[in-house]
């Protein structure tokens, strides 16, 4: 008997018969009920996950990566959803459970985390509730002692400092990377065989995603887990994913092994979605901006795109000069006390734009970047400093002055569903700054807006219809078309394609720049995203703690940074090439510092080192 | 959360004051002075002039004011001149009547305004829905009056169950005392519980489309711990505002309904007052429903920082 078991054992070892795959999926669809009937959003998808494996779906927004995962939990609403196929979890049918059965596989067996870790936790319980609500599904007899323990063993696992204090606290006392950390400990209580991790990091920082990536790598191999990771975002899969599969519209376009779908992608959308990710350190000696290649999504055919001219008029007086910017914000403190503390926004910056150049503002997120785009237009009043803006003294200005100089410059803004009023037509909307400067009659208005749309690659028709009939990237060029109608000279541009699509993403970026070469634009462009940056900027100021601890010609700070934090920034992309898998060492788990600050804080005196020409480093 | 409830009442003092000050020159908006009710019709000018300075209606306005605040703090409204009763203590006799009347429709307003308005949340378009829709519209739409009477008809004439009016306090007889308030607190309650019910409803719906409710499910918990536990506590900031308004409205006295069923609470006496001139008791009442719904706001602060955890950290 023993014998035989050791033969059957040898033999197993030696042939490596595929093992039964911990989740598999065949021909599942579904369909949503929608005033035209039934709608399939997802068409037999099919995919395995093996044990101890990490597949990623990816796919742009649309393509049903998150309707698939939902519909592997359950989790739509029954009752406008029709889910068919199969959908086995270690062997077991999941479609056919009934819903008290399905429930016990949640959580349990299966376990999601979701893309926003700020809304994903219940703002009216403690930690120590929600993670205990997880555990007890394991013993519900267990004690709260006990549960207290077990909470800050998970805790601990997922490197949470302090993880004893947290327990009492609430979620709105977390930053986001530390509540996806909750959210992830969570997932885990109940040692589940699958994790389901929904864009897990979109919502993160750059350098917080690095963290979080490395703590579900590191935690499957600990917990034996297999991982399903949804994500638009090709540097992400490569980092993370053993095998890849494609989305596009409900369908399964391709589907192979990461480094397969890297090297030789089959299909032409995948070579399509490649070839738009933007990738750091494509650029390389190139000194101007570049034209992101476009193409075609049918047949996988790369347009080249055409070079960039030198628009930079470098002689010129510089069109914005910023000296010694600063913005305080005072918190409000404790009922008849003066206020303690002072959040120093943005302190002591200095820069300017010529004519037609970009500069760009990178950073992570509360660094003051936004801020100083916005202490620019006034749109919030800084403390202290001068900004000269065409050669007008922004901060002395008066109302009318200030009238006119916003005119000069415009901004655009992240988020194009909420930036344009939903009752407003698009031609209402664009004509809206002619109106208020009282620009021309309306009917030499409605042709400015028609020549207006069409500069941004719309139809003059679409003046009539309303911003909900438009998709996310078409907005944001109706963004555009507004923000041109006083013929401004420098655009702000405030994360202003951080949330569109990969494809469309490139699209938008190319459009600005083809606008930078047609008119001379300058733009301050004020974004998260470091290869972005790298294609569209002259020159790069990169923000820390509301401070600018490097600025530079773009080539420099890319291929030559000298603060430790922009090395950080730089390394912490995730790079869309498996071969190049970050092979980093523990799981950091710093918090990014805030620049609160008391109110008898006095700023330290910085000192700039020019270690290029216009290359400046702050000295440490 | 002290220092934030210490502050809150320092504000909720100058507010009474503004309110007393309106309270006090509601008198100066009718026409003629209590000194021509007290002297009544055939009074000569010289009778009016005396009583005039009897009750010293003739020193400045600032002085007259301070003179009726300082009584009124001590529960001093002056007296009325129908009855010669003493209108504090007259007043304070009612209160625990129409405080329990509140109570009891509050109670109801909660009891059936919150389950319907999740239920009608949970099954939004269906059957039940839309049922709970049309009820609460009629809920809303039926006069009071006309509710109270038709149950009076029913209950009291045609079955007999339940007194036609008065009131005995439940906590000296607990079965009459129930029976004389189950009618009008029904009539009362089931009017709010429409509103309530509304409200419910779109706070729910709200809190059900949140992300966390999904975090809830997909962690595997029960539908029920999923409604009641983490989606019930996250609408209940709309619930209470809405709660406590009504309770400062039936405090303030539920008018017309304590009329139908002859109660003798806050709500008649105000009637009363107004129909005998009684200025002073007009003038007492309005003080203490004012002074009522700025207590309550303070009461739904506290009611806030328990629904809502962010808040007891937003001072630093």
């Amino acid at each position: 008997m023993s014998a035989q078991l050791a033969t059957f054992a040898a033999g197993e070892a030696g042939d490596r018969p595929a093992v039964d795959p911990v989740l598999s999926v065949r021909n599942l669809s579904t369909s949503f009920l929608t005033d035209d009937g039934w709608t399939e959003v997802i068409r037999n998808i099919s995919f395995d996950v093996g044990p101890r494996e990490t597949v990623a779906i990816v796919g742009e927004s649309g393509s049903g990566k998150s309707v698939t995962s939902l519909s592997i939990m359950r989790l739509l609403n029954p009752t406008g959803t029709r889910i068919s196929g199969s959908v086995q979890l270690a062997g077991r049918e999941l479609t056919t459970l009934s819903s008290e059965e399905m429930r016990r596989v949640r959580g349990r067996e299966i376990a999601m985390i979701f893309q926003e870790p700020m809304t994903s936790l219940n703002p009216a319980f403690t930690i120590r509730d929600q993670l205990g609500e997880a555990l007890l599904r394991l013993d519900p007899r267990m004690s709260a002692k006990e549960l207290d323990r077990r909470a800050v063993e998970l805790l601990d696992k997922v490197r949470i400092p302090g993880a004893a204090t947290r327990l009492a606290q609430y979620p709105h006392e977390m930053s986001g990377g530390m509540r996806q950390r909750v959210m992830i400990a969570m997932a885990l209580a109940c040692e589940p065989r699958l994790l389901i991790a929904d864009e897990p990091t979109t919502a993160l920082d750059v350098t917080v995603q690095g963290q979080v990536l490395d703590l579900i790598k590191s935690l499957q191999d600990e917990e034996g887990m297999s991982v399903l990771f949804i994500t638009h975002d090709m540097g992400v899969v490569a980092q993370m994913a053993d095998r890849t599969v494609v989305m596009l519209r409900g369908d399964l376009v391709e589907e192979g092994s990461t480094t397969q779908i890297f090297a030789a992608p089959r299909q032409p959308y995948t070579r399509a979605l490649l070839a738009a990710v933007p990738v750091l350190g494509a650029m390389g000696a190139q000194e101007l901006p570049q034209f992101f290649p476009l193409v075609e999504p049918a047949t996988g055919i790369i347009q080249p795109a055409p070079e960039m001219p030198d628009t930079v008029h470098r002689e010129a007086a510089p069109l914005l000069e910023v000296k010694n910017l600063t913005t305080r914000f005072t918190m409000p403190g404790r009922p008849f006390r003066k206020p303690t503390h002072r959040v120093h926004a943005v302190e002591n910056v200095s820069f300017s734009i010529q004519p037609g150049e970009t500069l760009s503002l990178v950073g992570e997120s509360g660094c003051g970047k936004s801020t100083t785009g916005r202490s620019i237009l006034r749109l919030t009043t800084p403390s202290g400093g001068t900004l000269r803006l065409d050669g007008t003294d922004v901060l002395g200005a008066g109302r009318n002055r200030l009238r006119e100089m916003r005119r000069v410059a415009q901004m655009i803004f992240q988020d194009p569903f909420a930036s344009l009023n939903p009752r407003l037509t698009v031609g209402a909307a664009v004509a809206e700054p002619l109106v208020s400067h009282r620009i021309g009659t309306a009917a030499e208005r409605r042709t400015r807006v028609a020549e207006l749309l069409r500069r941004v690659g719309l139809a003059p028709e679409m003046a009539a219809r309303y911003p909900h009939e438009f998709s996310g990237g078409q907005r944001q060029r109706i963004c555009i078309a507004r923000a041109l109608a006083l013929e401004p000279k420098l655009i702000i541009a405030d994360e202003a394609v951080s949330a569109l699509d990969v494809s469309i993403k490139a699209q938008v970026v190319n459009l600005m720049l083809d606008l930078q070469a047609s008119m001379g634009l300058a733009y301050l462009f004020i974004s998260h995203d470091m290869a972005v940056v790298e294609r569209i900027s002259h020159r790069v100021a990169v923000m820390y703690l509301g401070e600018i601890v490097e600025i530079g010609p773009r080539a420099a700070i890319f291929d030559n940074p000298q603060h430790p934090y922009t090395r950080r920034l730089i390394d912490a992309v995730p790079v869309p090439d498996p071969a190049q898998r970050a092979h980093r060492g523990g799981v950091a788990s710093g918090e990014l510092a805030t620049p609160l600050r008391s109110v008898d804080f006095i700023p330290p005196q910085r000192v700039y080192d020019e270690v290029a020409p216009g290359h400046l480093v702050m000295r440490q | 959360m002290l220092g934030f409830l210490a502050m809150r009442l320092l504000v909720a003092v100058p507010t009474l004051i503004i309110i007393s000050i309106l309270v006090f020159s509601l008198q100066m908006l009718l026409p003629g002075d209590a000194a021509l009710v007290i002297a009544g019709g055939e009074a000569t000018a010289e009778t009016i002039a005396r009583i005039r300075a009897e009750h010293g209606l003739d020193d400045p306005l600032p002085v007259q004011y301070l003179r009726w605040i300082t009584n009124a703090l001590q529960g001093d409204f002056g007296i009325s001149y129908r009855t010669r009763e003493e209108i504090g203590p007259m007043l304070i006799s009612k209160i625990p009547v129409t405080l329990t009347l509140a109570t009891a429709a509050l109670a109801i307003s909660l009891l059936i305004g919150i389950p319907a308005g999740i239920m009608a949340a949970i099954w939004r378009g269906r059957g039940w829905d839309h049922l709970v829709t049309i009820v609460s519209l009629i809920g809303i739409s039926v006069p009071n009056f006309w509710l109270g009477i038709m149950m009076i008809l029913l209950f009291a004439v045609t079955l007999g169950w339940l007194p036609a009016g008065g009131y005995v306090s439940p906590f000296v007889d607990p079965v009459a005392g129930l029976k004389s308030i189950i009618m009008p607190a029904t009539v009362l309650g089931t009017a709010l519980a429409a509103a309530m019910m509304r409200h419910t409803r779109s706070a729910m719906l709200t809190v059900l489309q949140q992300d966390y409710i999904r975090t809830a499910r997909a962690k595997g918990l029960v539908e029920r711990i999923v409604i009641t536990k983490h989606a019930l506590r996250n609408a209940m900031v709309p619930i209470i505002t809405l709660a406590t308004l009504q309770f400062g409205t039936l405090m303030a006295g539920a008018v017309l309904t304590e009329q139908v069923f002859s109660i003798p609470g806050v709500g008649k006496m105000v009637v009363d007052a107004v129909f005998n001139r009684e200025y002073s008791a007009v003038q007492a009442v309005t003080l203490l429903s004012g002074f009522v719904f700025v207590m309550l706001n303070l009461l739904a602060d506290v009611l806030y920082f328990w629904a809502n955890p962010k808040l007891r950290s937003r001072s630093l």
